[in-house]
């Protein structure tokens, strides 16, 4: 995985003095320019940032390709990385100057707002990215997620054991247990990072309020069970959470590269429609 | 009951091997608990489960209180068994069969576990599912879904149907092309080209010059319409506002971008702007020339009047009702707002000046126009009286005060009456053309300028349009009275020296009027000469630059007046040299000459061709006292 800093401060941050400098350059050329008919995206001006607009755009969708070309031995990953989320981000105020600002309910404005979109969600990946990595290390304690779930089936396992003399009551709170405790499923219960239906914790909930009275050897296997079956839903809890971040780093990523995708057409389609109808 | 039970093992090796049991017990007891008969492992199975009874000779499993018996896959608290049956007990399955000796056991059964279940770790991994993408939300279906939506909802589907196609619009076009915004093609006229002139000029074939053609402007003749003229950014848009520095790019220093021009620098109309040239009646014989606005400047009409003696005079209205003379009176906006209607003889000046000769008959009275016409009319009306019997004048002879109508004049009587009708016509005329008389109130007397040689009246010209460079509107202006404008042709108070009622000032249709206060430094008009056209300062009270905030005055780009384009000096693209494929809308000759006859550099002659072909013409044609007024040109709405 690369590190935030380390790809935002590429270089002693050279790819963002490159953006601030392309951004600045259209700036003055937009506040400079003074056409006949007023300033638009179809004057020189307009035309010219356009053309920067869609080479950038272009070239950031590249880092898609470039990402899986590990025998590449042209600029590293990093540097890619690190000029991408900044000609990436430029573009947001980059845009607006080349159609000076005119929007409205049409293909070209979509370019624009699905571009946005790709923004926006490149921006929160970077976010994760600099916050969801310390959260995980944090929440696993030096344990693999294999060794968490391990360690659950060993304790489904003991909890079976442990349940076998006792009244069905607490057989069937084992069950429950193990049959209704479920990890991950949804991208909405990946991202909540709890389940409100969790087997373990309904059948915790049951075993403590259970007013059978054990004697002896049972009553010992009783408390064994309650105590594993707490230790379970501690565990799942760490568990659950560890889906939660992990999902969180695939989340924007899902929305980014779909919406690249769309951009694309939809810029595909600006261009199209533009030099057409001229 | 005497039972076997036989286990049926999975060896590790795969091999199955059956481990048999006999009891003889009054039931068999099977469930989880080790104080079974058949005790069977498994958390889903209770701790006793069921049991097996003999009664009569048959077999019946029973359900222990609150479990449930599955026999052959059905649910139930009891059932009656043969031979055959299977009983499925948590993950085993209890399977009843023939007793291989008969006599021996009174029930036999074979039981395995079927459903060994996977270790926990399989279990629980089949529990598990990670990774947010899953069949069609995944990154790859996703992104096609985004191209395909896309390109078929905002080019496939607009390409096959137009009626889709109004996403492509980059916006609404302004207000006057509204009616073709559905017709691509009437402006985009090809493909992937931009929109061409003839585009434009379809409609507008007759756009101006912004030049005379004798001025080669590179940068304007060469433009395309498109380079000013920017389409789809909104109804209200004004595509001919091109913003305070427009104009001022090329006249703020004309001296060295147009060294040809005498026209002044303007760049803002507040801060710079030249005074307002005139278009000057000097000699009422002559066009008109453009001079600057001076004091002593005095126009020379052909007609004597003075506002002094008229506005806020009390006069008889309609319907004898007392009135007072105001501005509406005789000035009156034409139909478009912009200027005034000439004033009219007839309409205007009638009600009080009747041309009446005979003050036995104050109802007769000639027309106004030529005194030829004007004698012949008064010689009938005598020798009418002659004719009809009719005459009554005491001074007349005798002869004829007598006469009776029907009979035919005698040779004397032909005499007398030709020598009083020759008198009364001659004294008709005096009281036209003596000084002071009739006609002289208003106009120079031009002995043998009527049409048969006798006394006629000086060449009139009134100015309608004074400044013909510029567009103005009367009616922009209706909520300020005349007089704010125009003070030396306003009146006193006219409480001071009548005693009527004060009276309604508005009345319809007339621009609104009202009285001012005289003060000791506002002229008033006596004489017709005067210029009451206000200069440039009178404007900037309320007019300022284009870039001007506003909150005390009103911004006003130079297009605000002045027209870029003008239809008098050909159209767009055109040169002298050119072939002059423009024809003016006018049947007037002159006025398509007048383009080509300036001098470049003679900006009277620049403005007196504006004048003439395109801002409101004032030209004497044959038949017609008031001279032809046609419209401004509408290029400036273009």
């Amino acid at each position: 995985m690369i590190g935030p800093r380390t790809f935002l401060e590429y270089q002693n941050y050279r790819y963002l003095k490159v953006a601030l400098a392309i951004f600045f350059l259209s700036l003055a050329a937009y506040v400079f320019d003074d056409p006949p008919g007023g300033r638009s995206g179809s004057s020189w001006t307009g035309y010219g940032l356009g053309t920067i607009a869609a080479a950038i755009i272009f070239w950031l969708m590249w880092l898609g390709v470039r990402k899986r070309d590990y025998a590449s031995a042209g600029a590293p990953l990093k540097g890619w990385t690190s000029a991408h989320v900044y000609l990436g981000t430029m573009l947001i105020f980059l845009v607006p100057l080349h159609s000076a600002f005119e929007f409205g309910w049409n293909v070209h404005t979509l370019a624009y707002v699905l571009m946005l979109v790709v923004c926006f969600s490149g921006i929160l990946g970077v976010a994760f990215y600099a916050l969801v990595p310390t959260s995980i290390t944090r929440n696993r304690n030096n344990i693999t997620l294999d060794a968490m779930l391990e360690r659950i089936a060993e304790i489904d396992a003991e909890c079976r054991m442990a349940a076998d003399g006792l009244p069905d009551y607490y057989a069937q709170a084992v069950v429950t247990s193990i049959d209704e405790t479920r990890i991950g499923g949804s991208v909405r219960a990946q991202l909540s990072g709890h389940d409100p239906d969790c087997g373990t914790s309904l059948a915790l909930k049951s075993l403590r309020m259970s007013k059978i009275d054990l004697a002896g050897d049972a009553k010992e296997q009783e408390r064994k069970l309650v105590e594993l079956i707490a230790r379970k839903e501690l565990l799942l809890k760490q568990i659950r959470r560890d889906v939660r971040f992990k999902s969180l780093l695939d989340l924007w990523l899902i929305v980014h590269v779909p919406f690249a995708f769309a951009t694309c057409a939809a810029l595909l389609v600006h261009i199209f429609v533009v030099f057409w109808y001229h | 009951m005497r039972v076997r039970l036989t286990e049926i093992r999975l060896r590790p090796t795969g091999k199955k091997v059956r481990l048999d049991r006999d009891l003889d017990v009054e039931s068999l007891f099977i469930g989880r608990g080790p104080d079974n008969d058949l005790s069977l492992k498994g958390l889903t199975i209770s701790l006793h489960q069921a049991t097996l009874r003999m009664a009569d000779g048959r077999l019946y499993a029973e359900a222990a209180p609150g479990q449930e018996v599955n026999c052959n896959g059905l649910v139930s608290q009891g059932e009656r068994l043969a031979i055959g049956d299977v009983l499925k007990i948590g993950s085993w399955e209890l399977r009843v069969i023939e007793p291989t000796s008969v006599g021996e056991f009174d029930v036999a059964l074979e039981y395995e576990e079927t459903d060994r279940g996977e270790d926990e770790r399989a279990a629980l991994d089949a529990r598990v599912r990670l990774g947010l993408e899953s069949g069609a939300f995944a990154m790859r279906p996703l992104a096609w879904a985004g191209i395909v939506l896309v390109l078929s909802l905002f080019l496939l589907l607009p390409l096959a149907w137009e009626g889709a196609q109004s996403p492509w619009n980059t916006g609404d076009v302004s207000r006057g092309h509204a009616y073709i915004e559905n017709d691509c093609q009437s402006c985009h006229s090809g493909l992937f080209r931009p929109v061409q002139n003839q585009d434009c000029m379809t409609c507008h074939h007759d756009i101006g010059r912004h030049a005379p053609q004798t001025m080669s402007m590179e940068a304007l003749d060469d433009a395309s319409c498109a380079t000013c003229h920017l389409e789809h950014r909104g109804r209200q848009v004004d595509l001919a506002d091109l913003g305070a520095g427009f104009c001022a790019d090329c006249h703020s220093d004309l001296a060295s971008t147009l060294p040809a021009t005498a026209l002044r620098n303007a760049s803002d109309f507040g801060d710079d702007h030249p005074p307002f040239q005139l278009a000057l009646v000097t000699d009422p014989a002559e066009e008109a020339v453009s001079v600057d606005v001076t004091p002593d400047l005095v126009e020379v009409s052909g007609l004597e009047f003075s506002h002094l003696r008229h506005v806020g005079k009390a006069v008889s209205g309609r319907g004898d009702e007392k009135q007072y003379l105001q501005c509406g009176a005789c000035h009156q906006p034409d139909a478009g707002g912009l200027y005034m209607k000439p004033v009219v003889f007839e309409d205007h000046c009638e009600d009080c000046h009747q041309l009446d000769f005979d003050a036995t008959a104050p109802k007769n009275a000639v027309p106004h126009g030529d005194p030829a016409v004007i004698r012949d009319r008064i010689r009938g009306f005598y020798a009418n009286r002659v004719l009809d019997g009719d005459v009554k004048d005491p001074a007349a002879p005798r002869r004829l005060r007598l006469r009776r109508p029907g009979k035919r004049l005698t040779a004397d009587e032909a005499e007398l009456s030709r020598k009083w009708v020759d008198g009364k016509v001659a004294a008709a005329e005096r009281r036209f053309y003596e000084r002071p008389g009739t006609c002289d109130l208003c106009h120079t007397l031009a002995p043998g300028a009527a049409s048969d040689g006798g006394i006629g009246i000086a060449p009139v010209q009134v100015q309608e349009v004074w400044v013909p460079g510029s567009i103005f509107s009367h009616g922009s202006h209706a909520p300020f009275a005349c007089v704010k404008c125009h003070p030396a042709a306003g009146v006193f108070d006219p409480e001071e020296d009548t005693s009527l009622a004060r009276p309604s000032w508005s009345l319809e249709g007339a621009i609104p009027y009202e009285l001012i206060p005289r003060e000791p430094t506002t002229g008033v008009s006596t004489v017709s000469g005067d210029i009451l056209i206000p200069d440039v300062a009178v404007c900037r009270d309320c007019h300022a630059g284009a870039t001007a905030s506003g909150g005390e005055k009103v911004p006003s780009p130079c297009s605000m007046c002045h027209p870029f384009h003008v239809r008098a000096n050909g159209p767009m693209g055109t040169i002298a040299d050119a072939e002059p494929a423009f024809v003016p809308p006018t049947p007037d000759a002159d006025a398509a000459e007048g383009a080509g006859e300036i001098e470049s550099g003679d900006s009277a002659a620049i403005h007196r061709a504006l004048f003439r072909n395109g801002f409101g013409a004032h030209r004497d044609s044959a038949g017609s006292r008031w001279r032809d007024v046609r419209h401004p040109p509408f290029d400036r709405l273009n």
